[in-house]
């Protein structure tokens, strides 16, 4: 069970930060996001919107992206005030549990991703899977 | 074989993200020894420069263009990926590759910079911008980076030429050295077994393709497997080959579009296609994204590796880039000075060139009356003076706007203001379906649209750019202001409008407002109709504020004016030298016998000054005559029932031919119709002469206020530039756009001079 829902990028103020759960649509549009250094569990913190309101700046793996609001609303974040990304991205750590829209909760998801334990799958499975209602 | 490799130049090769100094470091390199050129076949500039080591070597140094990976995204892109691995032909991959890393950013940047390493290469890795780095708090640990990753690492600050010796001496030592260890295989590793199991078709298939090295050849004896009977086989085997080729079946995976090279081969490429979307298929069932297998897999791998390597202590305080983008990008203030800087740039391209443009003028003006003297009348003279001269002089008076226009854009471009701006202007340009990045074509194309079409080159998106190039031209660019200066000069009274502007500001003003009003309607027309679609999203990089490095700044300026200068030089040349003739010819006999005549009787009649008065009366005439009785004149006259609802007569109409070949043209044009000029005498000013001519018909003034406005309406948006079409052509690589660029300005030029005379004559302005 958990409190913090993953909410788009695009919905979060100046100053906010988080880090990605994962990405709503089409995949190869993120390609490049993702080669930018925008994966999974990367901590990203949201720096400033542009006069119009869009686009907005990002701070990520130290640097500064400028991002269309449009764009941002296909990043799913889970807000985070701190990066503890040294920790948590330690890749033979099991992936965090997820709830299923039956209630039940998978763990490790071993079994449910054709033997690949590592995370970056399990999310993947997931999405394509077509539970993305779980992160509506 | 070993003759043949001791007596080649070595080639090394500067590569890195954007934004990462390289430039700098490649000026410092060569020094000023560089050129640029195009690679064939695609719009993406090649900088090569010379270096000369200690021992006294002369190397090759490529700049290649910067790139976030070697999967690529745009023409840029694509040159770095296939110069690396060997797939183009004029550009052979380099004895040692440079990698310029921002020490900032170091995880981003080893993204490209491990993919470069797999390929086999040798290289040296120089972390710039260090000062800055050791200011934000970052520790890397040099030397646990040189043995993780084999390379020397050099650390530089680019702006203050620190390192630079130190990365020189590298260079030598690392050249002098045949490289002999494995390519970096640490990535591949850590890809878990069965994805690389169900991988190895795919690399098999392709490892025949990369460019033999002396690191590949010593592995190919190892492994004995060819051909495509494979899946069989032992995974160890393919792993004795280059990391490179795991790599890069990543990235074919991940190319959804199938742009590599590798699938148009005609061996390859169907048997390629096949196997990775069988490979796509299989992995989509196991639920795994193969469209950012390589991205996710090498970011943990880089991960890992920067916690061994990087920290970052907390900075208490704040940056100052940080303090500076609170301003810049504020909601009021950042606009505020971004139309101060605009309106800066502006003002300093037409005021402050306006001293050298007047100095090449007259200095132009004095060797064409040189070479008059000394040439004897006739063709050649005629040739030389109003040919040759005219059209050096039509390119040559535009360089001082243009280098002011280049020299700003590559400071701010140092600075960093430039991305700035574009993240300011970016949801204004979404509006009409462009991007910020268009902003900077456009703002170029005030000065000239040939260095604004050259910029869109920034622009991913196909269709983006292409409507971006589209509407350049209408930037109301610099050869038109001599059209408004003459019609506004003439015809518009200075009636005060406001307190600090009068009637002719205004109007020039207007002109202004209408040419970014047409382009920016244009361009949403365009993009909603036929140039529809931008699906990738728009990001990109924010780099810190900057103390711009001058030398950098000036010789990138240098660099872009000569572009300018051999693409568009060339064509306005020729083209003029085409206008002389089609201005001067064809000759009619009867008539040079006539004007012979009257010269030599005024000789004999007249003296002093008297004689000279008489002379040049007659030279104008001659001008005159001449001009309506050549090709131009004759096109004038055939176009005139066309224009003649927008207020023009054939005098114009040969004006409109005449600027062709450059806009401003139809001033000395209708100088020359009307007599005018500026040798004394019985001539007078044009502007004066233009008010006096009347119809002979209706005895009625020839030229009104409204025919001015129609005329400046005219110029704002028709298309008459050759030289830009010839520019257009080469950067979109086919005949299509520009002519649909003529067709679709002359109409609006039309229709807008039609609807603002006729209009005008409605409302009872005439």
């Amino acid at each position: 069970m958990r409190e913090v829902k993953s909410v788009s990028l695009d919905q979060f103020k100046a100053g906010e930060s988080g880090v990605i759960e994962a990405y709503k649509g089409q995949q190869d549009l993120h390609q490049r996001l993702k080669e930018l250094g925008l994966v999974r569990g990367t901590f990203v913190t949201v720096k400033r919107f542009a006069p119009f309101g869009d686009p907005m700046e990002i701070m990520v793996r130290g640097y500064h992206l400028s991002i269309r609001k449009q764009d941002a609303a296909t990043i799913l974040v889970k807000r985070q005030t701190t990066d503890y990304r040294l920790q948590t991205l330690d890749h033979r750590k099991p992936p965090h549990p997820v709830p299923l829209p039956g209630g039940e909760e998978q763990g490790e998801g071993a079994s449910f991703c054709c033997g690949l334990k590592s995370e970056v799958f399990y999310s993947r499975c997931l999405e394509r899977r077509k539970f993305e209602n779980a992160y509506e | 074989m070993n003759e043949q490799e001791k007596s080649k130049v070595k080639e090394i090769a500067l590569l890195g993200n954007p934004n990462t100094g390289k430039t700098t470091i490649f000026n410092a390199l060569t020094g000023l020894r560089h050129s640029t050129a195009n690679y064939p076949g695609v719009t993406v500039e090649k900088r090569l420069g010379e270096m000369t080591l200690s021992s006294g070597e002369k190397i090759s140094v490529l700049d290649l263009p910067g790139a976030y990976s070697l999967l690529p995204r745009s023409p840029d892109e694509e040159v770095v990926h296939d110069v690396l691995l060997g797939i183009r032909k004029d550009t052979p991959p380099p004895d040692l590759v440079v990698l310029i890393l921002d020490a900032n950013n170091l995880e981003r940047n080893l993204y490209l910079a491990t993919q470069v390493l797999e390929a086999g290469i040798s290289a040296i890795f120089v972390l710039n911008m260090w000062d800055m780095a050791k200011e934000n708090g970052f520790v890397i640990d040099l030397d646990r980076l040189q043995t993780h990753f084999g390379t020397p690492c050099v650390t530089t600050i680019g702006n203050r030429q620190e390192g630079i010796e130190l990365l020189k001496r590298h260079i030598e030592q690392r050249l002098g050295v045949p490289f002999a260890s494995a390519p970096y295989r640490a990535f591949e590793t850590t890809l878990p077994e069965d994805v690389r199991r169900q991988l190895a078709p795919v690399v098999s298939l392709i490892e025949g393709h990369f460019t033999d090295r002396p690191s590949h050849n010593s592995l190919l004896m190892k492994g004995d497997l060819d051909g495509p009977n494979l899946r069989s086989a032992s995974i160890e085997r393919y792993w004795d080959r280059s990391a490179a080729v795991v790599g890069e079946s990543l990235r074919l995976l991940a190319d959804s579009g199938f742009r590599n090279p590798l699938f148009k081969d005609f061996r390859l490429g169907s048997l390629l296609r096949r196997e990775i979307v069988t490979l796509r298929t299989a992995l989509e069932r196991q639920g795994i994204d193969w469209t950012s297998l390589e991205a996710e897999k090498r970011y943990e791998f880089i991960e890992s590796i920067c916690r061994e390597v990087l920290t970052k202590n907390p900075t208490q305080r704040i940056s100052i880039s940080e303090k500076l983008d609170r301003i810049l990008t504020h909601r009021v203030w950042g606009l505020v000075i971004f139309v101060g800087v605009m309106g800066f740039i502006f003002q300093s391209i037409f005021t402050w060139a306006s001293v050298p443009t007047n100095l090449i003028s007259s200095g132009i003006g004095k060797l064409s009356a040189f070479a008059q003297r000394i040439l004897p009348a006739g063709a050649l003279e005629s040739l030389v003076v109003d040919g040759v001269m005219a059209g050096v002089g039509n390119v040559v008076v535009f360089l001082p706007q243009i280098m002011l226009l280049f020299f700003f854009i590559a400071l701010f471009e140092d600075i960093g203001y430039i991305a700035r701006a574009v993240f300011v202007l970016d949801r204004l340009m979404k509006k009409v379906g462009l991007n910020g990045k268009a902003f900077l074509p456009l703002l170029s194309g005030f000065a000239c649209a040939i260095p604004g079409i050259m910029a869109t080159r920034t622009i991913e998106d196909r269709n983006d750019r292409l409507a971006t190039i589209l509407i350049t031209p209408l930037m109301s660019c610099s050869a038109r202001l001599p059209v408004y200066t003459l019609m506004i000069a003439a015809f518009i009274p200075a009636l005060p409008v406001l307190p600090f502007l009068n009637l002719k500001g205004f109007v020039l003003l207007s002109m202004y407002v209408l040419s970014i009003a047409a382009g920016l309607g244009m361009a949403a027309l365009f993009r909603k109709t036929f140039l529809k679609g931008n699906r990738m999203p728009f990001i990109f990089e924010l780099p810190p504020y900057r103390i711009p490095h001058m030398k950098t700044v000036l010789v990138t300026m240098w660099d872009r004016a000569k572009e300018f200068l051999v693409r568009a030089g060339g064509i306005i040349f020729c083209l003029s030298i085409v206008l002389w003739f089609l201005v001067n010819y064809p000759k009619n006999a009867g008539l040079e016998a006539r004007f012979r005549q009257e010269k030599t009787s005024a000789e004999q009649v007249l003296k002093g000054e008297e004689l000279q008065n008489r002379l040049s009366e007659i030279d104008h005439e001659k001008r005159n005559q001449r001009i309506l009785s050549s090709y131009a004149g004759r096109a004038g006259k055939f176009i005139e029932p066309a224009i003649k609802p927008l207020g023009f007569n054939w005098e114009i109409g040969i004006g409109l031919v005449a600027s062709f070949a450059a806009r401003e043209v139809i001033v000395s044009t209708l100088a020359i119709i009307h007599y005018a000029g500026s040798e004394g005498g019985v001539t007078t000013d044009l502007v004066q002469t233009l008010q006096k001519e009347k119809n002979p018909e209706t005895g009625m003034p020839k030229y009104t206020p409204l025919i001015a406005v129609s005329l400046m309406v005219f110029y704002v948006l028709a298309m008459q530039c050759l030289s830009t079409i010839a520019v257009a052509h080469k950067e979109t690589g086919t005949w299509r756009w520009p002519l649909f660029m003529i067709f679709y300005m002359t109409a609006l030029a039309w229709v807008g001079s039609f609807v603002v005379y006729q209009g005008g004559r409605l409302l009872g302005f005439e």
